[in-house]
């Protein structure tokens, strides 16, 4: 009997991961092995095979194969969809453009808006109202549509993105004028609001449809290739593709609604941490993914990894940027990654990304012509990052770059190499220290409850001092924490959000209509599964209500036990509300709406501790060096090889462990501890 | 002068990024817990972190208008109770206009921040209450003292010695027509000054008083010396601007603002004592926000890039007169404080657009532009009020057009409402929310467009409250740009009974009713004549210009 294979593959800007873990049938043992090669676009799937090939797994073995891409968000960031139109209730063309009329950027007296995604003369109208109750108010007129969709072949437009006022509470007019559109022009890609999100706001909405429509050509041509690619390579298992709101789903689903892939990369690394803690028993994770140009970060209470449907592309203290009403990860981003440049400004401040060098050049260190220092030379500098194996012996690091990069900035800044190369770690520790902050602190939650499980490249280069800045007193680097999204990702459950508005005032006289609430979007979920041949029993689901102070904007989200009464959903809240708030108050309580999470297992990894091979400490030492730790001075580290290091083992700081695809660094009286997985504990 | 130590750029750096990420934390705790929609959907609000000497370390500004006139609050407030009255555990509340230089909506409270029994600075936050019990609800549109405006409050405790005054919370509750949102509002910003009082002494614990004294000192110095030179680098000289508001909500006559730039080396003095006197309609504001609006404006030329901090400022003197409508005294109203000061603010740029051409723009379309409908929800007989400002054109500049549809000058992050979320609370309903084609200044780069917000009343019976201004004095075009279109509000357009108006208070409003809202444009830039026939062909296409526009004013068919 054959090993089972369950395998993730994420295609990345620059290169096609794989991991894939293959469990022996008779010990149960699990054997991880990873792989990368090139991305390959505009054939992605070419990569796919690619990777496999090289990774010796046997394709047709394959039992699960989960996908994740950043082609939907690649499309939206580098403008790469297609010429889209837009169909609006009348009189409301404009409000994609209009947008919120804010203007972050207060004291700029040339602030530029974000520019729609769809110009007003592909931006039409049809008559027709639907009331905020779901009422028609006035008929669906569709005699212009024809004459519309005539304009937009005529304009070269792919696809036709449909929104109408109030189609959250009742859809009946937008399908009918998406059936039309279907109908008329059935090469067009065609998608209504209604099909992504059944919330409230109309901008917010709009462009949700118009984002999603925009790049549904290029995703459904990316799926389709990938889903014959690998099945004409011969892979005959489950393909399910990696989604925003840490779940995935299947390829014919994704196909439809695309725009929900937009934030899958960070998902499956959340999902992954949130997993982790659980099996170590600690349920409060910060998790922290450092990448080569962003950082992210993503709170975890309770197990429970927050899924929101606020989430917005190109928002910044600059910038208005775009909302997508779909369900994401709950996370904080800055730009702030191995590749960060490191430059000073008209002040003499010194500063650490957004900008990134990118693969090309890459920072100094790559020896490809980049001339500016980047964390990645500093971390070189300081002995933190081993000149001797970079990027797991592939690179040789050329440090004479290193030391002219960081020399002109030191000149800048008056101050030597060295402090330069501190000040870089500094400043890149500060911006990531403020986006933790943002993700716990900003938000009511006190780091020091949390663990920190940091993952990415450059988990491990920075994880301890944050945790020490931060108070927190544990941090985890998962094992392969290179390759951690991807283990992430064959933990993942098949899994749908459903955010419903529907506002009432929340007392026993409306505790039917909440029931019913309940009941109709539960129904929704289950219908769409069972489509797919999921059937009730094997669907879990998570209700939660989200409430509010009458005439509130924003609420608190309150799960909503089986059962539980309207007195006990309206305490709930008021805790909850004083919790995150501060106080509470006697005012009457509004239902907003329900958000329903409905899971069904599809076969993810169950992890087993790794057996022992009887190697000792000793043996996983490499060597020993100087260490710069920025603010507590030089150390003689202790240099451990962490694909060496097995259950049990223990060690102390300084030291810094070191596998192919990443470096922790653990500073000096740290206690570290492999566990049963793998993983390095370090107790600050 | 006193041996200063110097301390690393990167600490510095730390020390600065600590101060402002507090800041933010303030405000996250302040937008996060506040009641009202004012507050956390349109940012009404202000918070800062102050040092003893009531010198800004961070602050996080919602609207800009509020640039830098908290630290007044705790200065006067030292000045009457002297320094021996800031006690540990303590937080204060004010809003009387002649001190805090806004409307009485606008509360600000503020507390103390003690590390080892000595005083290490202040915590402080503004934001707008939705009533707080004027003549009329959200406040008055044609009051004649401020004692119409609602209650008035100079600096008292709110919480003595950590405990929260009961009764100071219920005499604030009584005085609203909306008690909750008061109530709710009062915890959000007390929980703002807690939070900004332990994060400071959180900072301080970790890098030591010292270190936190030489850093404030470096970065005021850096800020400082950045700005002398961006002021050194304009030419000596006087420079003048005037405009008018429409009238003062209750006369016909307009009020002028009028101003002279004087900048001489690296000083520069605004000298605003030629505006008119106070008058008696609620336009205008105590000397505190007349300087805030010089700050704005100096901002936008001098430093748009750098969050403010205490060194910022120092090159800038104003002048206000005493009695004037920018310094105004018992008993002048107050409630639109703010709609002297957009003028103010694009005077400032107009009067130095020729020395200033590419930091300068047009004009932008200038006031809030509020619409207030209140009335009996006749569904749940409940009294309901929908306060908005609505958005706008601004002004072009050299390389590019202006932007249509943006909220204006004196606002920041204030976010419109949605028509959804507008719908489902109050009994009326929206027919159109679309831009104004042809409102912005031609120009070789467009003036943005305003646009056109068209409410139906949807209940027996409502009552309509204006504040549109800027029709005598709409948005200037610069070198050669157009002006701008007016504002225009009309009350069932296209009826027998079709009536047009800018400012008015309790119009009496039936179902059916339709108001049709229209903002003002933003000023050119450049001749009209020179602009892109591409550009001007694209305009048309997208029905931003009309095809008669086009041909008439651009010489394109």
């Amino acid at each position: 009997m054959s090993a089972e294979i369950r395998a993730a593959t994420d295609v990345g800007g620059t290169f096609t991961d794989l991991v894939y873990f293959s469990v022996d049938p008779e010990t149960g043992a699990q054997r991880i092995v990873t792989a990368k090669t090139d991305t390959t676009p505009p054939d992605f799937e070419r990569g796919v095979l690619n990777v496999i090939a090289k990774s010796g797994a046997p394709v047709d073995e394959i039992a699960f194969l989960a996908h994740g891409t950043t082609v939907v968000i690649n499309a939206l960031t580098e403008r790469k969809g297609v010429k889209t139109g837009l169909i609006t209730t009348e009189g409301f063309r404009d409000s994609l453009e209009i947008a919120r009329g804010n203007r972050p950027d207060y004291f700029n007296l040339h602030y530029v808006k974000p520019a729609p995604f769809v110009p007003r003369h592909l931006r039409r109208e049809v008559p027709g109202r639907i009331a905020h109750h779901g009422g028609e108010r006035a008929p669906l007129d569709l005699r212009g549509l024809p004459k519309i969709l005539d304009d937009f072949r005529a304009e070269g437009v792919e696809a036709v993105a449909i929104c109408l006022l109030h189609s959250y509470a009742n859809p009946n007019h937008e399908r009918a004028v998406l059936d039309k559109v279907t109908e008329l022009w059935p090469e067009a890609a065609a998608v209504a609001s209604h099909q992504i999100t059944r919330e409230w706001r109309e901008y917010e909405r709009t462009s949700t449809a118009v984002l999603s429509a925009y790049v549904q050509p290029v995703a459904e041509r990316y799926l389709g290739r990938l889903a014959d690619g690998v099945r004409g390579g011969g892979f005959g298992g489950q393909l399910y593709i990696m989604q925003s709101n840490c779940g995935v789903d299947s390829v014919d689903r994704t196909k439809e609604i695309p725009i929900t892939m937009v934030e899958s990369g960070p998902a499956s690394g959340f999902w992954g941490a949130a997993e982790l803690g659980r099996l170590l028993g600690d349920p409060n994770v910060l998790a922290l993914d450092i990448g080569g140009t962003t950082a992210k970060c993503s709170l975890i209470e309770g197990g429970h990894v927050k899924i929101i449907s606020d989430y917005w592309i190109e928002r910044s203290r600059r910038s208005a940027g775009y909302p997508i009403q779909v369900p994401v990860v709950d996370l904080v981003e800055i730009g702030n990654g191995g590749g960060s440049i490191a430059w000073v400004d008209d002040f003499g401040k010194l500063h650490v990304g957004p900008q990134s060098a990118g693969a090309q050049p890459g920072p100094a260190a790559y020896g490809r012509g980049g001339t500016e220092p980047t964390t990645t030379d500093a971390n070189l500098a300081l002995g933190r990052i081993n000149r001797d194996y970079f990027a797991g012996g592939e690179i040789d690091a050329d440090m004479d770059a290193v030391d002219r990069a960081l020399g002109e900035l030191a000149d800048k800044l008056g101050v030597d190499r060295a402090d330069a190369a501190r000040g870089i770690v500094r400043i890149a520790n500060n911006n990531m220290i403020n986006a933790l902050k943002l993700i716990s602190l900003n938000r009511g939650y006190d780091p020091r409850d949390f663990t920190l499980v940091a993952f990415g490249g450059g988990g491990g280069m920075h994880a301890v001092a944050l945790a020490a800045e931060l108070g927190i007193r544990k941090v985890v680097i998962p094992r392969a924490a290179d390759v951690f999204s991807a283990w992430g990702m064959l933990m993942s459950d098949l899994r749908r959000d459903y955010f419903v508005t529907r506002l009432f005032g929340l007392n026993a006289g409306n505790a039917e209509r909440l029931d019913g609430l309940i009941d109709e979007v539960t129904e929704t979920a289950a219908a769409q599964f069972r489509r797919e041949g999921i059937e009730r029993d094997r669907i879990r689901f998570l209700r939660y209500g989200n409430l509010r102070y009458e005439n509130q904007e924003h609420g608190v989200e309150v799960p909503l036990r089986d059962g539980a009464t309207v007195d006990e959903i309206t305490e709930a809240f008021h805790d909850a509300y004083e919790r995150e708030y501060t106080y509470r108050l006697e005012a009457p309580v509004e239902f907003v709406g329900v958000h329903l999470v409905a899971i069904a297992e599809v076969g993810k990894l169950t992890p087993v501790p790794l057996a022992p091979t009887g190697r000792t400490l000793d043996d996983a030492v490499k060597g020993r060096r100087a260490v710069d730790y920025a603010t507590e001075g030089v150390h003689d580290a202790d240099v451990y090889d962490g694909d060496l290091l097995e259950p049990g083992m223990a060690f102390e700081g300084p030291a810094v462990v070191e596998t192919k695809g990443s470096t922790t660094v653990v500073h000096p009286e740290n206690a570290v501890t492999v566990d049963d997985y793998g993983n390095l504990v370090i107790e600050l | 002068m006193t041996a200063v130590r110097t301390l690393d750029p990167i600490t510095t750096e730390i020390v600065r990024s600590a101060f402002s990420a507090a800041a933010d934390e303030m405000n996250a705790t302040l937008i996060r817990s506040a009641y009202t929609p004012i507050i956390y959907e349109m940012k009404d609000c202000s918070v800062a972190l102050l040092d003893a000497d009531h010198r800004v370390l961070g602050q996080s500004a919602g609207l800009p208008i509020f640039l830098g006139n908290l630290e007044i609050c705790t200065r006067l407030t030292e000045e009457m109770y002297g320094r021996e009255g800031w006690q540990p555990g303590d937080v204060w509340i004010m809003n009387d206009s002649y001190l805090t230089g806004t409307h009485l909506n606008d509360m600000t409270v503020f507390g103390p921040i003690f590390v080892d029994d000595e005083l290490v600075g202040f915590a402080a936050c503004r934001a707008h209450w939705l009533d707080v019990g004027a003549k009329d609800p959200g406040g008055p549109m044609d009051s004649t003292e401020i004692y119409q405006e609602g209650i008035r409050l100079g600096p008292m405790k709110v919480v003595d010695g950590g405990v929260q005054r009961r009764d100071v919370a219920d005499l604030l509750g009584r005085n609203s027509r909306f008690s909750y949102p008061a109530v709710g509002d009062l915890g959000a910003q007390i929980a703002c000054v807690r939070t900004g009082q332990r994060r400071l002494e959180a900072i301080i614990a970790k890098y030591g008083k010292e270190t936190i004294d030489a850093a404030r000192d470096e970065i005021f110095a850096q800020t400082e010396r950045f700005e002398r030179a961006a002021v050194a680098a304009i030419p000596d000289g006087v420079y003048r601007a005037e405009g008018s508001l429409d009238n003062d909500g209750n006369g016909t006559d307009p009020c002028w603002v009028r101003l002279t730039v004087e900048i001489r080396g690296d000083e520069m003095t605004i000298d605003l004592t030629e505006t008119d006197d106070a008058k008696h309609g609620p336009v205008n504001c105590g000397e505190a926000q007349a300087i805030s609006a010089c700050r704005v404006a100096y901002k936008l030329l001098i430093n748009p890039g750098n969050p403010p901090n205490g060194g910022a400022f120092r090159p800038l003197t104003v002048e206000v007169r005493r009695g004037s409508m920018l310094g105004a005294e018992e008993p002048y109203p107050c409630q639109w404080y703010f709609t002297p000061l957009g003028l103010l603010i694009d005077l400032v740029v107009k009067a130095l657009a020729d020395v200033l051409p590419d930091q300068a723009a047009g004009a932008s379309y200038g006031d809030s532009m509020v619409i207030g409908i209140t009335g009996i929800d006749h569904r749940n007989g409940r009294p309901w009020l929908d306060l908005e400002p609505t958005v706008g054109g601004w002004g072009a500049w050299r390389g590019s057009d202006g932007e249509d549809g943006l909220i204006n000058n004196v606002n920041g992050s204030l976010k419109d409402l949605p028509i959804e979320v507008l719908e489902t609370k109050f009994p009326m309903r929206m027919t159109e929310y679309a831009f104004r084609t042809d409102s912005g200044g031609a120009g070789r780069w467009r003036g943005g467009n305003g646009i056109v917000r068209e409410y139906t009343i949807d209940c027996p019976e409502a009552q309509l409250f204006l504040w549109f201004e800027r029709s005598v004095t709409p948005a200037w075009g610069l070198a050669g740009g157009g002006d701008a279109t007016p504002p225009v509000v009309v009350v069932n357009p296209n009826t027998g009974h079709e009536r047009r108006m800018l400012k008015a208070s309790r119009v009496a409003l039936v179902r059916g009713d339709v108001i049709r809202t229209m903002t003002g444009g933003g000023g050119g830039f450049g001749e009209p004549r020179e602009r892109d026939p591409e550009d001007v062909r694209r305009d048309v296409r997208n029905r931003h210009v009309t095809p008669e526009a086009a041909r008439d004013v651009y010489g394109v068919e």
